[in-house]
């Protein structure tokens, strides 16, 4: 496996690149203290601060762990992807988080995780690439389904939701091989 | 089909005849993912109680919709 520590992924309307400490704006973190941004992220139960973000995008090595930051064409940053790979079964765990909530339901999330998948599979060569959400996440229910992941189980109420109330985690998963069948029949459409 | 495409005209406030026939994620324009919030809401508001996880990933289409308000997929 091998990969350019520093991938720049081009999609139609974004830009993806590797977050460096100097990525930890102001901008960054009120998202991260933004309750409708981080309802369905990990990120809601840690304090943030922007010492925070700067140790959170320096845990990512570049090998076993990245962290792009989708930005537009015109350089505004508006959320992140996070990769940590199992290198040894050469498998990926993806997340997402759209940070400005003005890029909501652009199908932001569509354009560049295919970009991700690509370089995931084609440049990582990694055989499988993981994703879960929140069962209340439905935007991300629906992303995951539109782009044709594998459900592949629900861990019952692993997560504290809204009110403090128990919530289901969906897994997906997406094989090397069905990513680029899917492609494939996408190119013959 | 009728009572699915009920369901999809009222959570994108379109007329029943502007509901193809093969409305899916994949086909019907105003289906995004913020959309899915109204045809899930639009689902349970039509059945009359909350969908379970399993439920909700069963939503895909038209069909799936279908299944879900005959009971077919209740878990």
């Amino acid at each position: 496996m091998t990969a350019n520590a520093r991938p720049i992924l081009e999609t139609e309307r974004y830009r993806l690149r590797i977050l460096t400490p100097a990525d930890a704006t102001p901008r960054y973190l009120g998202w991260l203290n933004d309750p409708q941004v981080t309802r369905y992220l990990e990120s809601r139960h840690r304090p943030n601060g922007l010492d925070d973000i700067r140790a959170y995008i320096t845990s990512h090595d570049g090998h076993a762990g990245f962290l792009l930051g989708i930005f537009t064409k015109t350089g505004e940053h508006v959320g992140n992807y996070s990769m940590r790979i199992d290198l040894p079964n050469a498998v990926g765990t993806l997340g997402v988080m759209i940070g400005d909530r003005d890029h909501w339901g652009r199908d932001v999330v569509l354009e560049t995780r295919a970009a991700m998948l690509h370089y995931a599979f084609e440049t990582l060569r990694l055989h499988k690439v993981c994703g879960a959400c929140l069962s209340t996440n439905l935007p991300a229910i629906y992303n995951y389904r539109r782009q044709g992941w594998a459900h592949e189980g629900i861990r019952r109420e692993q997560a504290i939701g809204d009110g403090g109330s128990r919530v289901d985690v969906v897994m997906f998963g997406m094989l090397a091989r069905d990513w680029r069948q899917r492609r494939e029949m996408e190119q013959e459409k | 089909m009728s009572a699915a495409k009920e369901v999809l005209a009222q959570a994108f406030d379109v007329s029943i005849t502007e509901v193809p026939d093969d409305a899916g994620m994949e086909t019907f324009t105003p289906w995004d993912s913020l959309g899915h919030l109204k045809v899930i809401a639009a689902i349970e508001e039509k059945i009359g109680r909350d969908l379970n996880t399993e439920e909700v990933l069963a939503v895909i289409d038209l069909a799936s919709i279908e299944k879900l308000i005959a009971g077919v997929h209740r878990v």
